[in-house]
């Protein structure tokens, strides 16, 4: 069958389509692979505390960044905690329930995207 | 001439490097709950990195309590190819100035201990390589 989707990220499809090229699979072999893999992947199985707090900013990216321009949102304990206008009151938030979280997502909506990306690191090595 | 003087406000001997010493900052880490996580750290220089402060691992653990999202991680360029970080946020103590920053560590391998340019960039900062030196200081006055 043929499927068209629409809004697709530019970014991931271009690297999915990189991907399936070095593993020698036409396209829509490549897409069947992946969805047999999401279908038998049970998130509850290996997920970490930092794996379920990224999972629900993900499910919740477009509503934060609709209604949370310019907040420090925290996300912890795999549930949105809150919008804070100031850091230190996102941080105050954190230090209250710090005994009972390892992990934790602090973000500025807005802000802390512009900072990603690409960066540079000259003759930079890592040892493994 | 370009007629500026520079007055000292602190100044740290270089570390012993292999052959030639290296440039540090000593940087004191708090987590964005008020940890201190390190005291003193003696980080070197590297005007080659772009981003603020590179952890080890072991370091970076204490700052989880306030990560980024992992899709907002950076990726930086180097000679051996393309490194991903993960990023927190953290608050430095340097000569008694607080600054807020993330920090950041490889998401694969130990990682070190490196302050770049974002960082360095905030701060005038004195390399006198004759004295072995890193000085922290102000522009006291320009002709």
């Amino acid at each position: 069958m043929t499927l068209v989707i629409k809004k697709v990220d530019p970014e991931k499809l271009r690297r999915f389509k990189a991907e399936a090229v070095r593993r020698g699979l036409l396209l829509h072999q490549a897409l069947e692979e992946a969805i047999t893999l999401w279908l038998n992947y049970n998130p509850s199985d290996l997920e970490t505390d930092a794996d379920i707090n990224n999972r629900v900013y993900e499910s919740m990216k477009e509503e934060l960044s609709r209604d949370y321009r310019g907040k420090f949102v925290v996300i912890a304990d795999g549930k949105f905690v809150g919008a804070y206008d100031d850091i230190r009151e996102a941080a105050e938030k954190l230090r209250r329930i710090r005994r009972s979280i390892r992990h934790a997502i602090l973000t500025r909506v807005g802000y802390d995207e512009e900072y990603a990306g690409e960066l540079e690191w000259w003759g930079g090595s890592i040892e493994l | 001439m370009v007629g500026r003087v520079y007055r000292t406000l602190s100044c740290m001997r270089y570390r012993r490097g292999r052959r030639h010493p290296i440039p540090v900052l000593k940087v004191t880490l708090y987590n964005v709950v008020g940890e201190k996580v390190a005291e003193n750290l003696e980080v070197p220089v590297d005007t080659g990195y772009e981003g603020s402060i590179m952890l080890t691992a072991d370091l970076y653990e204490a700052f989880q309590i306030a990560e980024l999202p992992r899709s907002l991680w950076r990726t930086y360029k180097t000679l051996t190819g393309p490194i991903t970080m993960r990023m927190a946020r953290a608050i430095i103590e340097i000569d008694g100035m607080n600054i807020e920053c993330l920090v950041e560590s490889p998401l694969f391998g130990g990682g070190k201990l490196l302050v770049g340019r974002e960082i360095l960039n905030k701060l005038v900062i004195i390399m006198d390589g004759d004295r072995g030196e890193l000085c922290l200081g102000e522009v006291c006055r320009s002709r």
